[in-house]
């Protein structure tokens, strides 16, 4: 199970995505066994929750059933005791009342003999509430009765006849005293003990117990303060209830059969004491309770892992996203912790070095792909870099490949944060400008070429000017010099006769001599220089040209130039490229105006803001607006043979000056200014 | 008598001394309009012999326009153009000369072969000139002939020996001798081979 460590700590910043564990890559789909193991993983401990209370719940139970039959083994063998001590006491009074009846019949016992024997027998067995004698006929002759309370209940009355003449003949064929069985009598219920006495006429002691005293005598205090007793005839009547304490609960109830002489009676007890059921309930509820947040808990754990898995999977998919950007870009991306040790690097830094990703991360500076010569540089940045001083501006630099070639590469750095926002590193997308170098250079040798070329469309125009310029003189200093031969052949050419056309020859070639020069100076290319230069001088370097070209269409030229103007520093054959640029624009403007507005004006002057002004102003038909817009833009142009290159390098001409190149619509033409800024 | 048509001023000069030199007569104008000019104040006798050295580019009306004007005013068969080009404007001057031009002259020029040229051109005009005379004297004595004159003319031109012609025609030698006497009286020579070269450069009699 792939486990996601969190964010990379502080301590920890490695853990980037180049190092994170290798399961971080997308899993393959469960398989449908997998996916089984996982639901099921949920159910077990629900299964172990219930497992757990189902067998409380019998411990429970098991235990409460253990506390039931204890409480009732003490019921039973304590009934049984209490049995066995009435049983014993009851056999003790039969035998007692036998005893006195064998006495009587042995006719030793006088009536206050008797009497006083009977007396002593109540004494004993307070349980007795009276003795009498009394013969078949039921008739009493001699009567004791336990106290003067016990003679008011008239216990000798209450006795059924037919109860008593039972017991009688059940006793002379025993041949012993027994019991009758229990009869109601008008408070409560009672027993009579019959005990036969032999002789002539047959005579019986019979004794009266009444059964709630009996019990009240014979069950010990104890038992009775915590069970109900009661004896019932063998039908299930009550007969007799004894409890001091209260009703028995009916929980734990014992019930054995009295034996005594003669009858058989039930003896029941029932334990006041209640289930122990408040304690079983208390805890059962408690396990539920607990069983209900156990199953709570849970199930809050398992949302809490499928939010957990869900948002590690988003991570996951977050990774590999990022790994395929990282994988998939073009541009070098590295990554270095703030010791400045590699973190991180994607495939195209790889290729872009040369050297695989195991070779580069976890190294520190000194880089393998650093120019040796070039160490301290890089641990300068680097150090500024990562002490956060640096910019993070685009940095340009040399990297070298494992084969050793060099390449230019442009970093951009960004901080690496972690999850708390706290740095952790640098973030350095690295791109290799070999090409664009190589671009930018072409792009300079084609601007250069351009340069040339719009040179020379400019010389092609002039030359055909200049043609016809140059040959004028040559034509004429060639005619003066051949008529002048031909005089000298025919003899008699006097020197009055040669010297003017020698002299007018000579005054064609200065002049020729002069437009060469100009020529000369317009078409070498040279290098750019700069030196100061006085505005008048270069103004009227040009002049000639200038004028050259005003020709050609009647164009007047005028040119001022203000004194104490502040020198530009350039390159001279530049400017005048420049300024001979715009005079020719200026010049085709007025083509097609009347030849009187014709008029080329060039003007410098000190700049407002320091430095020198030089503007050039035609009367002409004025720059349209759909022209305006793009009038500096290259290979734009509004002539037919034109290249749209002129104004164009004539902007980057005077950039590279430091100044600037305007223009202005007026009412009548335009303005191009050229603004050079103060040496 | 040559004409030189140019703007510039030195050329002007410098071309005036060099004809001069080669004792050619000539006279210079600064522009195609002063020429015209010039000639429309009766400068210059038509049927005098003359040439024209035309400048191809010139400020106002070019060497071009002059050279059109010219022609239309008939003045261009007999007075043969020269024009001086400059770089460039050879294509110009080609189509001077298809349309009638007697030469163009590339600047710089050599300068004895430019007077060369222009010599050249003065004799053409000369030429020119005579034979316009002779066409003029030829369709004067031509409406002045009988039928059987023009008949005994045409085999004359032909070069035929007066007996073929007489054979021809089935008439006398004698006859045929007296017919070529009357013509050779009315159109103004004096032989047959004077006639037949008033008669060459002519496609039908």
């Amino acid at each position: 199970m792939p486990v996601y460590r969190g964010p990379p700590r502080r301590e920890d910043s490695r853990v980037s995505l180049a190092t994170l564990p290798p399961e971080a890559a997308p899993r393959a789909p469960a398989t449908p066994a997998a996916r089984f193991w996982r639901r099921l993983r949920w159910w077990i401990p629900g299964v172990i929750v219930l497992l757990l209370l189902g067998a409380t719940s019998f411990l429970l139970t098991l235990s409460d059933s253990q506390e039931r039959a204890q409480a009732q083994d003490v019921l039973v063998s304590d009934s049984l005791w209490v049995r066995q001590s009435l049983q014993f006491q009851l056999e003790r009074e039969a035998e007692a009342l036998d005893l006195i009846a064998a006495d009587l019949a042995r006719g030793t016992l006088g009536r206050g003999a008797l009497e006083a024997r009977l007396r002593v027998f109540l004494r004993r067995g307070r349980e007795s509430l009276a003795v009498v004698q009394m013969n078949h006929a039921l008739a009493v002759s001699v009567s004791v009765y336990n106290d003067s309370s016990t003679a008011s209940l008239d216990p000798v009355g209450a006795i059924p006849p037919a109860a008593v003449e039972a017991a009688m003949d059940k006793a002379v064929r025993a041949g012993e005293a027994v019991f009758t069985a229990p009869f109601a009598v008008p408070w409560g219920a009672a027993v009579a003990l019959v005990a036969p006495v032999k002789g002539e006429p047959r005579t019986y002691l019979v004794a009266v117990y009444w059964l709630e005293r009996l019990l009240g005598e014979m069950v010990p205090w104890t038992f009775a303060q915590s069970h109900e007793v009661t004896i019932s005839g063998v039908t299930g009547t009550v007969h007799a209830r004894h409890s001091p304490a209260g009703r028995g609960r009916g929980v734990y109830t014992h019930q054995a059969p009295l034996e005594i002489p003669g009858a058989t009676l039930l003896l029941g007890t029932n334990s006041l004491k209640g289930p122990p059921d408040w304690i079983t309930n208390v805890i059962r509820g408690g396990m539920v309770a607990l069983a209900v947040l156990l199953f709570w808990s849970l199930w809050a754990l398992w949302r809490d892992v499928q939010r957990r898995v869900a948002a590690e999977h988003r991570l996951r998919e977050e990774v590999a996203f990022r790994r395929a950007m990282g994988d998939s870009a073009v541009i070098g991306l590295r990554a270095r912790d703030l010791d400045g040790r590699v973190t991180f690097v994607n495939p195209a830094f790889c290729r872009m070095v040369g050297l695989p990703e195991e070779a580069l991360v976890g190294r520190g500076p000194p880089m393998p792909y650093w120019i040796p010569e070039r160490t301290d540089e890089y641990r300068r940045r680097n150090e500024e870099v990562l002490s956060g001083l640096a910019s993070t501006a685009p940095f340009e630099t040399v990297f070298r490949r494992a084969g050793g070639e060099r390449f230019p590469v442009v970093i951009y750095d960004a901080p690496l944060r972690d999850a708390d926002g706290r740095q952790t590193g640098w973030m350095s997308s690295i791109i290799d400008v070999t090409e664009e170098k190589r671009a930018e250079e072409r792009e300079r040798l084609q601007h250069e070429r351009l340069q040339t070329a719009a040179r020379l469309t400019t010389m092609g125009e002039m030359a055909s000017s200049l043609a016809h310029e140059l040959n004028q003189p040559l034509g004429a200093i060639t005619s003066y010099l051949a008529g002048s031969l031909n005089l000298i052949e025919r003899g008699g050419a006097s020197a009055e006769d040669l010297g003017p056309a020698l002299a007018k020859a000579s005054q064609q070639a200065q002049r020729a001599g002069q437009v060469i020069r100009r020529v000369h100076e317009f078409v070498r290319k040279r290098e750019p220089q700069r030196v100061a230069m006085d505005v008048g001088a270069l103004l009227e370097e040009c002049r000639a040209l200038i004028e050259l070209q005003a020709r050609r269409t009647g164009t007047q030229v005028s040119v001022e130039v203000a004194p104490g103007l502040q020198a530009i520093v350039g390159d001279a054959f530049m400017l005048e490229q420049v300024i001979l640029n715009l005079t020719r624009n200026a010049i085709e403007a007025m083509a097609d105006v009347e030849p009187a507005r014709r008029v080329l004006a060039i003007r410098a002057r000190p700049c407002e803001g320091g430095g020198t002004c030089i503007v050039v102003r035609d009367r002409g038909t004025g720059i349209p607006d759909e022209v305006a817009g793009q009038l500096f833009s290259p290979f734009f142009t509004t002539k037919t043979e034109g290249m749209g290159m002129g104004l164009s390098i004539c902007r980057s001409i005077v950039e590279a000056h430091g100044g600037r190149l305007a223009f202005e619509r007026l009412d009548v033409g335009t303005e191009f200014h050229l603004q050079f800024p103060a040496p | 008598m040559i004409h030189i048509v140019d703007d510039e001023e030195p050329i002007r000069d410098a071309l005036a001394w060099l004809l001069r030199s080669r004792e050619l007569a000539c006279r210079a104008h600064a522009s195609a309009e002063d020429f015209l000019a010039w000639l429309a104040a009766g400068g210059e006798d038509p049927g005098s012999p003359a040439a024209v050295l035309l400048d191809v580019r010139m400020g106002g009306l070019s060497g071009i326009d002059l050279f059109e004007r010219l022609r239309s005013e008939g003045r261009i068969p007999a007075w043969p153009v020269v024009f001086l080009t400059g770089h460039g404007d050879v294509p110009m001057a080609v189509d001077a000369l298809k349309l009638g031009a007697f030469d163009f002259v590339e600047k710089p020029f050599n300068d004895n072969s430019l007077v060369d040229r222009l010599l050249a051109a003065l004799e053409e005009s000369r030429r020119r000139l005579e034979e316009a005379r002779m066409a003029a004297r030829r369709d004067q004595g031509l409406a002045t002939l009988t039928a059987r004159e023009r008949e005994v003319l045409d085999l004359v031109i032909e070069g035929h020996y007066n007996k073929v012609i007489a054979d021809r025609l089935g008439i006398a030698m004698r006859t045929v001798e007296v017919y070529r006497a009357r013509i050779f009286g009315k159109m103004g020579v004096k032989s047959a081979v004077e006639l037949a070269r008033m008669f060459a450069g002519r496609d039908e009699p």
